[in-house]
């Protein structure tokens, strides 16, 4: 069938023809009935001439095929190929035809075209290599700038910040991608601001004020933020808004307004002393003068006194002075190690003796200073002791880090240490003392015997050690799958997000570590881990991790699980502010889990005294996965993980758990467009029939 | 006014134990009657009793603000025109005019030198007389 098909001006053509021939057939026949005797000669002439003509039709359709029609065919086919896909096409014409140069012609149009196109390509390459390059420069600007930038749209919702806003902000569980402005910073000073640059009728566009300076406080009210806010005038909404930078302050006002609290009670400590003081010894001297013992005794003793006194308020005086001004030191937790290995690459490090590092722990310290003092050392063990080779270990013991400087030979006599640490730092203009720079980490420095080797000193520095680093990740069985299909009952109002597609929400994915299976039998929430889904990218800088104290006991089978003991959570905040602060965090997303029934049971046993309410619309990634892929028994996070293609990290861990969860379930919503599901109210529905059938699969 | 014409009468109201003892003496040497006040209440009691002619007191007392008794004091029959002089750490400039405003004749800061305490008093008690 498919050989007969021919392109239609091929088919008129023969039509055509044949149309014509059978007209000449049925003329033929129609003379044979008219044959008679007389007419025979000159009709079998006029026959024979039609048959003649009949062939010479044919002839003459086929030469018009083949010259004209198929090589307009095959013209206007390679036309098609040259416009659409592929422009360096050759036209498969045959060389005999009398199309002309129009074959020609169309190549020749096409390989212009084909050229511009190019050029267009290119040029669209060149632009989008500057636009790539800008985004990457001011993506690098954000990244290094010192200062926390937050850019919003015109609605006030966030469309960009950088990771100082977000350290600055830490304390603001609300800052994220789509999020308000306003649930992250005390609205009233920020739009009263922005109305002052608000172009008015008075002041034409653009003519007011640049930008503005303020200072707020965080909606939680823990940073006190000092923003420089500018608008940005654009007739493309999706670039209009506002654009602020933002330094915190609250630790400065915070500190400065301790210190001059702490300076005025301190001077004011020493006025009643030294008012008595000066008051009994006028007495004093006025009794002796009189002859009064009784009275002279009783004046000197209270002079004595009151000595005493002013000695120990200037001693408050004098610390409350020094801790001035160390304050202005910052303390980092620094890789002990690290910073060892940046001082044997120093310039200086010629200077040194040779240095044997064995250093993996971190301290709380302020880097610069802190290595400063160390190469100090190092530089009078070599000058001073001509100690060649130094041994450094370091070693965690409680709260603090124990830096031993090892070496050959004999302790180094205390005045002399003494001498050492009174010297200034010559790499911050001899202004700081080694001493000074140990006190501000609370510590001191001394050389002693290594007891465990003979013939052999070191010098002993303990410093603050900082938070453990690293991270626990051993294999532990999962938690059993785990429905309250009585919370399903009460189901949440979606709303105006029903019909939304759902790439286009926003999620918070989370989990909850629990001291066990039973909320409504005492169980607590010991953490909580979440991150957000913003226009289906996983926000990996928008994450909540927070322990929470249950104010109960850890069962041992529970710590087997997630790995948290009591200790642990001895210093967490009480799980009702974990969970308010979740709760701010979430925001109005959708909530997502992975066996999400299980979380929002302890969640929303809580609500009511917690003074905050759950009504979230919720999805479950494990239901989610079944419906999808119900053929396959395999429904651990490790196999669905696993089935999607995303890895698995931090498992048990809270934040861990909701990372990975938050991976599957954006590989998720793209496989669920094949099962018609696209909105929301697609997916809660499924998601309730799942729940059903789960029940059933339950009952039998 | 018992007491005689001569002898004046000077209550001193402050916590520091120290303070009094040595105040008390060297004003009694000074040839004053003296009684002394830890507190708001010690000094409210001790009014009744000894009709001062002139009052010693800090601005921080350990149960009520010193300001409170400079005014219950003054508002008092008879204690209108008591001369009230008050004592204090507090370094502000705006205290003194608090105090002043409040109806105290003088204002004068810790630490101070006895023998201007003395002189101030002496002051205050003639032109009082």
């Amino acid at each position: 069938m498919r050989a007969i098909r021919l392109p239609r001006l091929r088919k008129r053509l023969w039509l055509g023809i044949i149309a014509l021939a059978l007209l000449q057939v049925i003329a033929i026949i129609a003379l044979r009935g008219t044959l008679t005797t007389t007419t025979q000669p000159s009709l079998i002439a006029t026959i024979g001439a039609m048959s003649i003509g009949i062939i010479a039709l044919f002839a003459l359709g086929v030469l018009i095929d083949q010259r004209l029609c198929k090589p307009l065919v095959a013209t206007s086919r390679g036309a098609e190929i040259l416009s659409g896909s592929n422009p360096g096409h050759r036209l498969e014409v045959h060389t005999q035809h009398w199309l002309g140069r129009l074959p020609e012609t169309i190549e020749n149009l096409a390989a212009a075209l084909s050229r511009s196109r190019h050029e267009m390509e290119e040029a669209a390459a060149a632009w989008n290599t500057r636009i790539e390059a800008r985004k990457n420069r001011l993506e690098t600007i954000l990244r290094e700038i010192r200062e926390g930038v937050i850019v919003c749209d015109t609605e006030g919702r966030i469309t960009l910040y950088n990771s100082v806003a977000r350290d600055i902000l830490s304390t603001e569980p609300a800052l994220g991608l789509g999020r308000s402005i306003d649930e992250v910073l005390n609205a009233g000073p920020l739009h009263h601001t922005l109305n002052l640059l608000e172009p008015t009728s008075n002041n034409a566009a653009k003519s007011g004020p640049a930008d503005a300076e303020l200072v707020c406080a965080s909606t939680s009210g823990e940073r006190l933020v000092r923003c420089r806010v500018a608008r940005l005038y654009n007739d493309d909404p999706d670039t209009a808004g506002f654009v602020m930078t933002l330094q915190d302050v609250s630790r400065q006002t915070r500190e400065a307004l301790r210190r001059d609290q702490a300076l005025r009670q301190a001077i004011e400590s020493l006025r009643n002393p030294l008012t008595s003081l000066t008051t009994a010894n006028e007495s004093l001297r006025v009794a002796q003068r009189e002859g009064l013992t009784d009275a002279a005794e009783t004046f000197a003793a209270i002079v004595d006194e009151e000595s005493k006194r002013l000695t120990d308020g200037f001693g408050t005086l004098s610390a409350e002075t020094a801790s001035m001004i160390s304050d202005n030191w910052r303390l980092d937790d620094v890789h002990l190690g690290s910073l060892i290995d940046g001082i044997k690459d120093s310039p200086q490090a010629e200077h040194l003796p040779r240095l044997q590092c064995r250093v993996d722990v971190w301290v709380e310290a302020e880097p610069y200073l802190l290595s400063q003092v160390i190469e100090a050392l190092l530089n009078r063990l070599a000058d001073e002791l001509g100690v060649s080779a130094v041994a450094l270990t370091g070693r965690e013991e409680g709260s603090l880090v124990y830096l031993d400087m090892n070496w050959s030979g004999d302790v180094v006599a205390s005045d002399q240490i003494d001498r050492w640490l009174d010297a200034g730092l010559e790499d911050v203009g001899g202004t700081v003392s080694l001493r000074e720079v140990l006190q501000r980490h609370d510590t001191t420095v001394w050389s002693q015997p290594d007891l465990s080797r003979t013939a052999r000193a070191m010098l002993r520095l303990p410093l603050p050690g900082a938070p453990a680093k690293t991270e626990t990740s051993t294999a532990l069985p999962a938690r059993p799958e785990y429905y309250d299909f009585a919370l399903e009952q009460d189901a949440p109002v979606l709303g105006a997000r029903a019909e939304a597609p759902l790439q286009q929400l926003d999620y918070v994915v989370f989990d909850c570590e629990t001291t066990g299976l039973e909320p409504s039998h005492g169980d607590e929430i010991v953490s909580i881990g979440a991150v957000r889904i913003h226009q289906g990218q996983v926000m990996h800088g928008e994450t909540f991790e927070l322990l929470a104290n249950p104010g109960r006991e850890i069962p041992a089978l529970a710590t087997s699980f997630h790995g948290i003991t009591a200790e642990d959570v001895a210093d967490a905040p009480p799980v009702d502010e974990v969970i308010r602060r979740f709760h701010a965090f979430a925001g109005d997303a959708v909530l997502v889990g992975f066996n999400v029934a299980f979380d929002m049971r302890f969640l929303k046993l809580k609500q009511r005294r917690c003074d905050v309410r759950f009504d979230h619309p919720t999805l479950d990634a494990l239901l989610l996965s079944i419906l999808l892929h119900d053929h396959t028994g395999e429904h651990t996070m490790e196999g669905i993980a696993d089935r999607l293609g995303v890895g698995v990290g931090g498992r048990h861990t809270a934040l861990g758990d909701s990372l990975t969860t938050a991976e599957i379930f954006t590989r998720l919503i793209d496989l669920l467009s094949a099962e018609s599901i696209y909105t929301l109210h697609d997916a809660t529905s499924a998601q309730e029939k799942m729940v059903e059938f789960r029940r059933q699969q339950r009952a039998f | 006014m018992s007491n005689g014409p001569m002898i004046k009468n000077i209550l001193i109201v402050d916590n520091e134990p120290n303070l009094t003892v040595a105040l008390d003496f060297l004003l009694a040497h000074a040839g004053f009657q003296v009684a002394t006040a830890a507190s708001y209440t010690e000094a409210m009691q001790a009014v009744t009793k000894i009709r001062p002619d002139m009052v010693l007191m800090d601005v921080v007392l350990p149960d009520r603000s010193g300001y409170d008794l400079c005014q219950t004091l003054l508002a008092m029959p008879g204690l209108e025109h008591l001369p009230i002089l008050m004592l204090t750490t507090r370094g502000l400039d705006v205290e003194r005019e608090k105090a002043l405003s409040l109806g105290a004749v003088d204002f004068i800061m810790k630490p101070f030198i006895p023998s201007t305490i003395l002189a101030r008093v002496q002051e205050l008690m003639t032109e009082a007389a």
